[in-house]
């Protein structure tokens, strides 16, 4: 069950998309034309966005042609795991649970 | 120097060069910025937080967008309008206003396009340099900013290429950072975009432009037809003044014309090739021989009439040799000839002078269209070209006023800021220094007079208190001898007990001795106190220094003085000083007026010594007594200070707290017995007495007391006398 992506989930993953795209400008890796398609692109993904899977796979997407956004992969992902070990944890406690 | 600013409002800090210079060399010393753009979205991530990164990447940029196409277009008119004016003087003004658009313009496309300053040619950049040197504080700041080397002039000189003035390596590339890093800033760039963006020519100037473009075609051939008119006028008038007389010119027509036509018949009957005076005999002959003939047959025979076409045909011979008859006569007159021809190009002429007069006029209507037409169409196209002769400066200024001049002002406060800490903290240190030096004084002078083996108290050191009573009160000023006792506490520090050199090693090392580079001594300390504390810590330790001497037996009111000396005791210890050494020993004044017997009674009010009074009754006396008298009020008043300490006098001038000391200090160990008792039973003399015996005692001599005086040891302290 993916948990539902705040607005505080949001801002930390626009925080750490800002970060990556940052660093793509300032190794000359993108033009100013491309600068404002991916920027829309950002901004509209991320704001229809309802989980961090959703999340991720667009980053995934990113990732094709932008290395950089690689850590904000990880880091994404890494929340995503959580959630699943959270979910398996939860699923475990509760066969626990029925079998005493 | 507080800088100016340029059209800024309201109170701004004090700015000066070195504030500014701090602001347009910023990265002086320190690794370049790489990427503006990187810095500024930077900005926005800490301050709005990543989403705003990706927003601002999408504001619509259309306020910054200069239309370069409009100024150029601009540009080729105003081309246009130096290339029509013909008068060499308007030509020129024309030119030169022409010239000066196109710098700014090209000044502006190299800038906005991200060619930036090293694409310019030199007119350019030194053009933009100007800009920056007429700002004000620009050449200050600059100069300040490459090394201070350069004087104000000096730097404009250079900015302005005047030259004469030598650089070093370092200082020109300096300075040609500071240029380029101002032109090819971004936040000017922007305000030198937004300004340019909104200059827009609206279509009625369009519509203008294509009107006075058509009307300039249509005279554009206007100088050639000027010229022709010149030629067919010069032909013109040349034949008037060969033929001044109209009648012979009207004459001179009327033959052409009958020339003419005569010409134009024989030309149409013959098409000879050319009608040479050779082919005209020729024809001529062969006319008259056919009229001879064809007379034959026009003529009647017997009662027969000729043919009527015969009759024609030789009309119409006779005819054709009357027209060679009109021309024989000129075609074999070469001046006639002439003549001919002149008249012909003078009739041509004349017709064609005629029409191209006509046709000129009509070019000056349109010429005066065009002129009303760009009268009009200056109405925008005039504040136009002013935008474009005016934003370089006027951004350049805004971007001074704004950018720069607020971060010098912010580094001025920073500047002031930290110099008023500085400050608070100088002023702060000399407060301590002033507190510490008095209490050093205040704790360590008697002590600095002890005499010491081993750090053991042994005795006094007899020789500097005999000195300080009889030498130095007679040569040094009070603030001198302030001075003295502090430098002496600290040269004899190491003598003393360890603790109290230790104390004042830490003391010394409060005030700030030893701090700095190089650091600082004690005498530099001690140098940094105002002289007003020198003179207060005198009133107050030279009594007790006198009290204290006087305890030790050197007595500053038995001394005699020379009148010199008296002198010096005058001008050195005015009444002031007598005041303020009573404030601080009030406690004992009345006791120490006392003491001296009251010689003084007279000048006293109140219980305290009217100093007035005192020097009134000295003038005109003997004066030296009259100084003595006052240095043994003072003594007095130290004696009183310096061995009560503690003790209490009553009304009565009567000790009345010695029992307890004596006993206190009975325990420590230092007064045997025997004085204890023989003071108790001392009455009034015994108020000095004790302490006389008190002080013999610790120097390990014991009094005999006989009669109430004490015989051998030191000379006591007079009795109280009512």
């Amino acid at each position: 069950m993916a948990k539902l992506f705040t607005d505080t989930d949001r801002k930390k993953v626009y925080n750490i998309l800002a970060k990556a795209y940052i660093d793509l400008i300032e190794k000359g890796l993108i033009g100013k034309f491309e600068r404002r398609v991916m920027s829309k692109k950002i901004l509209e993904n991320i704001e229809k966005a309802q989980t961090f899977e959703e999340v991720s796979t667009f980053i995934h997407s990113l990732l094709h042609f932008y290395p950089v956004f690689k850590n904000a992969q990880v880091q994404v992902d890494a929340e995503v795991n959580k959630l699943h070990e959270q979910d398996v944890m939860g699923r475990l406690q509760h066969f626990i649970k029925a079998s005493v | 120097m507080a800088i100016a600013m340029t059209g800024g409002e309201g109170e701004k800090a004090n700015v000066t060069g070195k504030d500014l210079a701090a602001a347009i060399a910023p990265n002086r010393g320190r690794a370049p910025v790489l990427n503006k753009e990187v810095a500024v979205l930077r900005e926005r991530y800490l301050k709005d937080a990543g989403k705003s990164v990706f927003q601002a990447e999408l504001e619509p940029e259309s306020d910054k967008v200069v239309n370069f196409d409009e100024m150029h277009r601009v540009l080729d008119s105003e081309q246009k309008r130096v290339d029509a004016e013909k008068d060499p003087k308007k030509h020129d003004v024309l030119k030169k206003r022409y010239d000066r658009l196109e710098l700014q313009c090209n000044i502006y496309d190299k800038l906005l396009n991200n060619e930036g300053l090293a694409a310019m040619d030199n007119v350019e950049q030194q053009t933009v340099i100007n800009t920056m040197a007429n700002l004000p504080g620009f050449a200050e700041s600059a100069s300040v900013a490459i090394g201070g080397r350069l004087s104000v002039d000096q730097m404009m000189k250079v900015l302005n290429g005047k030259g004469g003035v030598v650089m070093t390596r370092d200082e020109k590339k300096a300075l040609s950072e500071i240029i380029q890093s101002m032109a090819n800033d971004d936040r000017f760039k922007n305000r030198l975009s937004k300004s340019l963006s909104t200059l827009t020519l609206p279509s009625e100037d369009a519509a203008l432009a294509a009107e006075i473009s058509t009307l300039q075609g249509g005279i554009r051939d206007k100088a050639k037809k000027e010229d022709e008119l010149k030629t067919h006028k010069a032909i013109a008038d040349g034949f008037e003044t060969k033929y001044p007389s109209p009648a012979v010119r009207e004459s001179v027509r009327t033959e052409y014309e009958d020339y003419q036509e005569a010409w134009n018949g024989l030309q149409k009957a013959f098409r000879p090739l050319d009608f040479s005076p050779t082919t005209i005999a020729k024809i001529k002959a062969g006319l008259e021989a056919e009229i001879a003939a064809a007379a034959a047959l026009a003529r009647p025979t017997a009662h027969v009439p000729p043919a009527p076409e015969s009759v024609a045909y030789y009309r119409a011979l006779n005819e054709q040799l009357n027209l060679f008859n009109q021309v024989s006569p000129i075609i074999s007159d070469a001046a006639k000839r002439e003549q001919m021809n002149e008249y012909k190009q003078y009739s041509a002429a004349k017709g064609r002078t005629d029409a191209l007069s006509t046709e000129l006029a009509g070019y000056s209507d349109k010429e005066k269209q065009i002129i009303q037409k760009e009268s009009d169409r200056g109405k925008y196209v005039d504040k136009y070209k002013r935008k474009i002769e005016i934003a370089l400066n006027e951004e350049m200024k805004r971007y001074w006023n704004e950018v720069t001049l607020d971060n010098a002002t912010k580094a001025a406060e920073a500047r002031a800021a930290i110099k008023g800490e500085e400050d608070q903290g100088v002023k702060d240190l000399a407060e301590k220094r002033v507190k510490i030096a008095g209490d050093m004084l205040e704790r360590f002078t008697q002590l600095s007079y002890l005499r010491y083996e081993g750090g053991e108290a042994k005795g006094w050191d007899d020789k500097a208190i005999k000195d300080f009573v009889h030498k130095d009160m007679l040569s040094r000023s009070p603030k001198q001898l302030s001075r003295d006792m502090l430098d002496r506490i600290i040269r004899n520090r190491g003598q003393l007990p360890r603790a109290y050199g230790k104390e004042i090693d830490a003391l010394l090392k409060d005030m700030g001795v030893g701090a700095g580079t190089p650091p600082a001594t004690a005498r530099e300390v001690l140098n940094t106190i105002d002289a007003s504390e020198y003179q207060k810590w005198a009133e107050a330790k030279i009594p007790d220094m006198l009290g204290y001497a006087k305890a030790r037996g050197y007595y500053f009111d038995l001394m005699k003085f020379k009148p010199g000396q008296a002198e010096f005791l005058l001008r050195a210890y005015d009444e002031k000083f007598f005041a303020n050494a009573t404030d601080a020993k009030t406690k004992y004044a009345e006791q120490a007026a006392r003491l001296m017997g009251g010689d003084l009674k007279e000048f006293i009010d109140g219980g305290s010594l009217n100093w007035k009074k005192v020097k009134e009754a000295l003038v005109g006396k003997n004066w030296p007594e009259g100084m003595k008298k006052m240095m043994k009020y003072l003594a007095y008043a130290g004696a009183g200070y310096v061995l009560g300490g503690g003790f209490i006098w009553d009304a009565g001038g009567r000790y009345i707290g010695l029992d307890k000391v004596l006993h206190t200090l009975s325990n420590v160990g230092s007064i045997p017995p025997t004085i204890v008792g023989a003071a108790s039973r001392a009455g009034d003399w015994a108020i000095n007495a004790p302490a006389e015996g008190i002080l013999s005692g610790i120097n390990g001599i014991v009094p005999r007391i006989v009669g109430g005086v004490p015989v051998g040891g030191r000379p006591p302290i007079p009795p109280i006398r009512p």
